[in-house]
């Protein structure tokens, strides 16, 4: 059922692609300010108590700080969400370190009203128990929306947090400083390989280990071939006689030639 | 040009919005003008370099990393604007009795789903005592042979009040948000809750008059009684708002149809907070109160019925005029 994907158009009139949240990651960041919530109401129950014991204080006044205690409690269950995703924009301190954000239905940041309708539906999102309504909800809606969601107009995106500049810039290359490009791929017109598509390809070799040696090896590097072979305009599919084995040997010795080239521009830049 | 001559021409201006990024994160006070005007330009450009990235490298590393920059720059931009006082007292003086009154409807029907079955249950439990096991809900039945001997259950030792009036209050505020969540079933949920209390007021009414201890009960519920009643069909009314918006949308979709009713529903749900609130208060120190008159204590219901009522009526009027 879920949609995996969500384009916003900006007023800059570029898209931005983000992944709808499905119910684990949102299972996750609900562990935590669960966390969080138990953590404070132990430091709320503390303190009232080490109060009345510490200043020995008579029955009366303790009844007076069990129910600023109660009074507490309540406020922190339905406001510690309302309270966060208005000032946090859409944010919990557990959506946060998962990187889930709540949006409005385009896309937009949330507001105060929107925030409010959604966790008091909490009320009904969680009958019978354990979030079961909300559950059903997020399984039959394409943007894994609770009953709350669905009322106020929200859903939780995943923002990619995942890639770092640093990481961009220095891809885990794999070492290929023993790979010796035979006669016929030194032949080959590899400068007509798109940016793009090296890219992949290093990117497969990098993680080719993950991968394992079957099925999955022997389908990527044909794909990978057939693509490079259609972009160097070269007819004739002569590696499909090959074994996965040499066909991947095949994908490094023409990404070595692709590393060669690559240093090349960047020298006469 | 290749992704790698792209990042190398543009990543200072992409480290810098990131840079920026954080820092309106975690200490935005610390954020200058000069850097808020940084930020919206280099946020700009960030922009045009992803739609460049998305067409000429829309599988690379560089767009997802350019994809994710830009997200996040969107909606720390985009983002509304924190409550202010001001708005908050705009909510109260004229959003929620403006609302009120647009859908006075609603909140009339959820009164008679609250007060037609009080009646009748009062009635009943009045004429026929034996009625009461099947009128009043199971919980309130283990009221009934306290009652058949005449006596209440309305004392609350004084130094318990102050914990009483909290769980009152907080408990009818939880039903009061169950009351509004439940329109979503279609509204059936809303209808039960309010037929339910109905039932327990109009059920332990009839009871208690039949045994000669009515004038006592309604002593201890005058007070807060008029707020209290109402509120639970401001609830009542919100959830009604919501279950008519999935049985008969009109021309728009149901899901357009709920959001739009959501919107003012949230309305008298957030007025019911702090009118259960201050019933809550009068429940826990002036209802309970055997010094108190009862004429003060109808004093007090009336009064603040008459307050509420002159809020939501008459609230708003010239603003929104």
């Amino acid at each position: 059922m879920l949609e995996e994907n969500f384009q916003l158009d900006t007023p800059e009139n570029v898209q931005i692609d983000y992944e709808v949240a499905g119910i684990g990651s949102r299972f996750l960041a609900t562990l935590i300010d669960q966390a969080w919530l138990l953590l404070i109401r132990g430091l709320i129950l503390l303190i009232g108590g080490s109060i009345f014991f510490a200043f020995d204080l008579e029955d009366e006044t303790g009844i007076i700080i069990a129910s600023i205690g109660l009074l507490l409690f309540f406020l922190l269950g339905w406001g510690y969400y309302i309270f966060f995703e208005i000032n946090w924009n859409g944010q919990t301190p557990g959506k946060r370190q998962i990187g889930l954000r709540v949006v409005k239905i385009n896309g937009l940041p949330v507001s105060a009203s929107e925030v409010i309708i959604r966790n008091l539906m909490r009320a009904i999102d969680v009958i019978p128990s354990a979030y079961g309504a909300g559950l059903i909800s997020m399984f039959f809606t394409k943007k894994s929306q609770r009953l709350g969601d669905l009322a106020a107009g929200t859903f939780v995106i995943f923002e990619q947090t995942e890639v770092s500049l640093s990481e961009v810039k220095n891809r885990n290359r794999v070492d290929l400083r023993f790979v010796t490009p035979t006669e016929r791929v030194l032949d080959m017109p590899v400068e007509k390989i798109r940016p793009e598509l090296h890219d992949m390809a290093e990117d497969f070799l990098a993680r080719s280990k993950d991968l394992g040696e079957g099925q999955a090896r022997k389908m990527v590097s044909d794909q990978l071939l057939s693509q490079m072979y259609t972009q160097m305009e070269l007819g004739n599919d002569e590696y499909i006689v090959l074994s996965t084995a040499m066909k991947f040997d095949f994908i490094r010795q023409i990404c070595v030639r692709l590393r060669e080239l690559e240093a090349d521009t960047k020298n006469t830049a | 040009m290749t992704p790698d001559k792209f990042l190398q021409r543009r990543e200072t201006d992409w480290k810098a919005l990131d840079d920026l990024l954080k820092q309106a994160t975690d200490r935005p006070e610390s954020l200058t003008t000069a850097d808020a005007e940084r930020l919206g330009s280099l946020y700009r450009a960030a922009t045009s370099d992803l739609a460049i990235a998305k067409r000429d490298y829309p599988k690379a590393r560089l767009t997802a990393y350019l994809n994710q920059l830009v997200g996040r720059t969107h909606s720390l931009l985009y983002k509304k604007r924190t409550l202010s006082t001001r708005a908050i007292r705009r909510y109260f003086q004229v959003d929620i009795p403006v609302a009120f009154r647009r859908n006075v409807r609603q909140f009339i029907i959820a009164m008679l789903l609250l007060f037609v079955p009080a009646i009748i249950a009062g009635v009943l439990a009045n004429i026929d005592p034996d009625l009461a096991q099947f009128i009043l809900p199971p919980g309130a039945q283990a009221l009934i042979p306290q009652i058949e001997e005449g006596v209440l259950w309305t004392e609350i030792e004084e130094e318990g009040r102050p914990f009483f009036s909290a769980i009152i209050a907080t408990n009818n505020i939880q039903v009061s948000f169950l009351a509004f969540a439940g329109g979503i079933l279609a509204g059936v949920m809303t209808i039960f809750v309010l037929i339910f209390n109905g039932l327990l007021l109009g059920g332990l009414m009839g009871l208690t008059f039949h045994y000669g201890i009515g004038w006592g009960l309604t002593e201890f519920v005058f007070a807060h009684g008029v707020v209290e009643l109402s509120v639970i069909g401001l609830a009542g009314a919100a959830g009604l708002l919501l279950g008519r918006s999935l049985v008969s949308p009109g021309l728009i979709s149901r899901g357009d149809a709920l959001r739009l009713a959501a919107k003012d529903a949230i309305k008298l749900v957030v007025a019911c907070v702090p009118l259960l609130l201050i019933a809550g208060l009068i429940e826990g120190f002036i209802s309970p109160n055997e010094f108190i008159p009862f004429a003060v204590k109808v004093a007090v219901g009336l009064g603040t019925g008459a307050l509420m009522y002159a809020w939501l009526i008459l609230g708003g009027r010239k603003q929104h005029s």
